[in-house]
């Protein structure tokens, strides 16, 4: 039951993690833009430098899929050992490979899509 | 004999286990039917009744369009009918359909008797209906909605929208996307929790993983859409100014709400047509889906991006440049997750042996129309490109092949694969060529020439256009293709008249079907299966593997039983090892009776009659406690310590599925509560003045009472719900003071409200300080109510577990309520901007 519940945590992990750090990324980068343009337009600036405010922030939220990333490798290295074994094994190391293989890809995709948030205001940053 | 031990024999005498998965029968009784299959073929007839409504307003407004100048329907009629046709297709029909077949099919597929909670999918079903009807019911009131399906303000709002239309229309959504994510829970739990032993994530039917993402798809979708729908109706009922720029809000507000919801409602729509289509394109091209994994996380890319693409249907509302750079980055990001769904399905036939079966054909048929809207779809998502074709017969091309091609061809797909399954007749194959000729035709040279109408200056939402366009040739030809496509759906439809009444016998497995839902009887018995299958591999006829015996065994104990109630066994998230037995509830009225009350209410609310909205209130408190007296006395199983098949049915925590299902509701809770502060903070960015001088916020002490009543609340019921052993009287004494708590922290929302009444008329600012406090005012209604649950079980005595879960879930919602406050009083007391 254990076991269970931490196998439960780290697919968990490694097929939602990098999607949630995405969205994070993706929703405070909107917020700090719109609301920033927004405020400088109307008088009200917040001194905030967001070109480097937005870089670091997706800077800091890359971890997330580079560490679920790293984590479905290793669900994916572990897997084929267990394959050769029978009954529950089999069952188990059919999962950890399915959740390697997709929680690798999810991770790479998805920490292209966090990159793209970060370096998007250093090429394009107006209010206009 | 009954395989359960210490259960009294049912009162006919002896324990019959067809017996008590038999469906009352005749129209009246049948009304109370709960089980899956009644209910999903429910969804999906009136999803397809409703089907063609929309298409008959299609036709006329393709008529009207015809020619240039035409006069066939004026102005008003014609906006009538684009509203209707909208609203229809989106929410009446695909969601609904999709829904409907997933309630159907996935317990079958999954290995399960019925959904984890029956009566809730029959209250699911009718809200729906009551929506629908509700919302067609302004025909007869002569006050048809008009402002399009997307509702923007201020054309909905009370000045341009003066008559009642529009309250048909917020009501009547409110109904179906309540219904829309009662059956969204449903699913998510029983993917999750009820698949057959055996059948670990890495085994599940692909379909199934489609149903599971759109699931939480549409628990993150339609709760804003529920938010928005309310506080425009709090505009229009109350004199509110969420959306009033003069008074500090903002139209835009409704955009992003809107479209919060609306763009990931495409991929609710298209993620389960994509899980239809795997299954399809497998077992007719007789080979197992070629990348599996990569489809799965597709899937997962789909839904995840697709909450974050809503913008990009707001490039013409002036925002900053950067903040649409993040969404056409995103926008064009979600073509990989497509291609490689689309590489999976050409591989798969590439390698197969296909059969050009009439499913077939409409795979093929999607797989080419889709990839046609996809790339228009990656058109539109570059700025420059949309601000030109914005509001153009180009968009309503582009979301048709999306829509069409995309959802109905699957659909299609669907009903041909697997309604001989559940009518037990096979369809014929000559109409059904047919069928498909017309549709696909018809449907190209409907959609196709919009292309190059909009291009050349076509409008959308306008009633006619002008001769010197030179666009009348184009509109002609899709006329007569839109009567080519209805031609297709009419030959459809009554070659399934005439198949399910003399079709030839469909017998077991038709297809030589790779899923669990082809080794059953067509159409499946009342309980699917009398033995619990047990899986071993993704595709269990194909590979009917064995890998732990011990699994076997605890499966045979559910062999015809029992006998006494109806019962499923439940499983691991990960390994879908064999936990507890569910027991399921039988068919009853109640669940009809808050769906009677709620519409009844929204109909009075419409018709500004308020005493008869009270009474449809009351109406829905009547039916809530009926439906939670029955549940409760129906216990007599767990309250006996029975086992079926060795496995518990008085469970707690997360092994219980009424755990997952509250938890299911708090996010849905969650999800609202994030939307209304999200909106302020929106609105409090937007505003020039925020809050209005003189700020009318109470006093401090007030919500800081308030929040100090719901901590107290959650943390006696979290105590209480971790007691392993407690007895019945500290119990009742801790779920008294946890009333009590409960009770202040409602006394004190109205004191909140009392010290200084908020104006909704005067600023945004009073509206959304009231919406807050009638949101936590809900909250903690729900939070009382699960506590009272907890206290009359607690007073009656009986299964230990199912009081441990009863104050759990109360937990849950004390817990969010007291999150939720501490939240919304640092938006509302805490002033960010100035």
């Amino acid at each position: 039951m254990r076991r269970e519940r931490r196998d439960a945590l780290t697919i968990a992990f490694v097929l939602l993690g990098p999607a949630a750090a995405w969205l994070v990324a993706l929703g405070a980068s909107y917020a700090v833009a719109d609301a920033s343009c927004t405020l400088r337009q109307s008088g009200r600036g917040v001194g905030l430098n967001v070109p480097v405010t937005i870089l670091a922030l997706n800077a800091v939220l890359a971890v997330v899929p580079v560490a679920a990333g790293w984590v479905a490798f290793r669900l994916r290295q572990r897997s084929p050992r267990g394959r050769r074994a029978g009954g529950g094994t089999r069952a188990r190391a059919e999962l950890a490979r399915f959740a390697g293989v997709s929680g690798i890809g999810l991770a790479v995709i998805f920490l292209l899509g966090v990159v793209l948030l970060a370096v998007n205001p250093l090429v394009f940053w107006n209010c206009q | 004999m009954s395989l359960t031990q210490g259960v009294p024999d049912t009162a006919a005498g002896q324990p019959d286990f067809d017996g008590v998965w038999r469906n009352p029968r005749g129209i009246w009784r049948s009304l109370s039917v709960v089980s899956h299959k009644p209910v999903g073929s429910r969804f999906m007839i009136t999803a397809g009744l409703f089907f063609l409504v929309g298409g008959i307003e299609a036709l006329l407004m393709r008529v009207q369009l015809a020619r240039p100048e035409n006069r066939f329907l004026d102005a008003q009629t014609y906006n009538d009918l684009f509203t209707m046709h909208g609203t229809t297709m989106m929410f009446l029909f695909v969601v609904p359909f999709i829904e409907g077949l997933a309630t159907y099919l996935l317990p079958v597929q999954l290995g399960a008797r019925d959904q984890p909670f029956p009566r809730f999918n029959a209250f699911n079903y009718w809200c729906y209906l009551f929506g629908g009807v509700l919302l067609y019911s302004s025909f007869a009131a002569a006050a048809v909605p008009d402002a399009g399906w997307f509702a923007y303000v201020p054309l909905s709002s009370n000045p341009y929208s003066p008559g009642p239309g529009m309250d048909f229309w917020l009501w009547g959504l409110a109904l179906v996307e309540l219904s829309g994510i009662g059956a969204a829970v449903e699913i998510l739990v029983l993917t999750l929790r009820m698949r057959a032993p055996g059948m670990s994530l890495a085994r599940m039917p692909v379909f199934a993983w489609a149903m599971l993402t759109a699931s939480g798809l549409i628990v993150l979708a339609f709760t804003p859409l529920l938010v928005a729908t309310s506080m425009l109706e709090f505009d229009r009922l109350l004199g509110a100014t969420f959306f009033v720029a003069e008074h500090g809000g903002s139209p835009l507000l409704w955009q992003h709400l809107f479209w919060i919801f609306g763009h990931p409602e495409v991929y609710i729509m298209f993620l389960p047509a994509a899980g239809i289509v795997s299954q399809v394109v497998q077992v007719h091209a007789r080979q197992r889906l070629i990348g599996y994994p990569f489809v799965v996380l597709a899937f997962v890319l789909t839904a995840v991006i697709s909450l974050g693409l809503w913008v990009h249907h707001m490039f013409t509302t002036g925002l900053p440049p950067l903040t649409m750079s993040f969404f056409t980055a995103a926008s064009m990001t979600i073509a990989i997750a497509s291609g490689i769904q689309v590489l999976a399905w050409v591989a798969t036939i590439w390698l197969g042996r296909p059969r050009f079966t009439v499913a077939m054909m409409f795979v093929v048929g999607f797989i080419v129309t889709f990839v046609a809207g996809g790339i228009t779809g990656v058109m539109v998502a570059s700025v420059p490109f949309d601000q030109q074709v914005h509001d153009t017969f180009f968009v309503v091309a582009h979301f048709h092949y999306v829509l069409i091609g995309g959802v109905v061809f699957p659909l299609f797909a669907a009903l041909y694969h697997w309604l001989p399954k559940m009518i037990g007749r096979r369809l014929h194959q000559r109409p059904g060529v047919v069928v498909f000729a017309l549709v696909f035709v018809g449907f190209h040279l409907t959609f196709f020439p919009m292309h190059l109408a909009g291009m050349w200056g076509m409008v959308r939402r306008v009633y006619t256009y002008d001769p010197d366009l030179g666009i009348g040739g184009l509109n002609l030809v899709a006329t007569v293709g839109a009567f080519l496509l209805a031609a297709g759906v009419l030959v459809f439809v009554i070659d399934l008249v005439v198949a399910w009444r003399r079709g030839a016998p469909a017998g077991r497995d038709p297809w030589a079907g790779d899923g669990l839902e082809w080794g059953v009887p067509s159409p499946p018995p009342s309980e699917n299966f009398s033995r619990i299958p047990v899986v071993g591999s993704r595709y269990p006829l194909w590979q009917p593997e064995r890998d732990r015996p011990d699994r076997d065994e605890r499966a045979r104990g559910f062999d015809r039983a029992p006998a006494d109630f109806r019962a499923s066994p439940t499983t691991s998230i990960l390994l879908a090892e064999p936990e507890a037995a569910v027991h399921l509830p039988t068919p009853t009225f109640w669940p009809l009776v808050p769906a009677l009350g709620l519409a009844g209410t929204a109909a009075a609310l419409i018709a500004q009659a308020y005493p008869v909205a009270v009474a449809g209130l009351v109406v829905v408190a009547v039916g809530v406690v009926g439906w939670l007296r029955r549940n409760e006395a129906e216990r007599w199983p767990e309250r006996s310590g029975v086992r079926v098949g060795g496995l518990p049915l008085d469970v707690h925590g997360t092994r219980a599925i009424g755990w997952w299902g509250a938890m299911a509701t708090i996010a849905v809770l969650a999800t609202a509560g994030g939307t209304i502060l999200a909106s302020y903070h929106f609105l409090q960015v937007n505003a020039t003045v925020w809050p209005p001088a003189p700020a009318q916020r109470p006093a401090a002490a007030l919500p800081a009472g308030l929040l100090a009543a719901l901590v107290l609340a959650a943390a006696g019921a979290l105590w209480l719900g971790t007691r392993a052993q407690i007895r019945r009287r500290t119990a009742l004494a801790v779920l008294a003071v946890l009333a009590a708590a409960g009770l202040a922290a409602g006394a004190l929302t109205v004191g909140t409200y009392a010290a200084a009444p908020p104006a909704p008329s005067r600023h945004a600012y009073d509206s959304m300080v009231l919406l807050v406090l009638v949101f936590q005012a809900a909250l903690v209604i729900v939070a009382l109510v699960a506590t009272g649950l907890a206290f009359l079980r607690a007073a009656a005595g009986g299964p230990p577990g199912r009081l441990r879960l009863l104050v759990q879930v109360a937990a849950g919602y004390w817990a969010l309520t007291a999150a939720w406050w501490a939240l919304a009083s640092g938006s509302l007391y805490v002033v960010l901007v100035g």
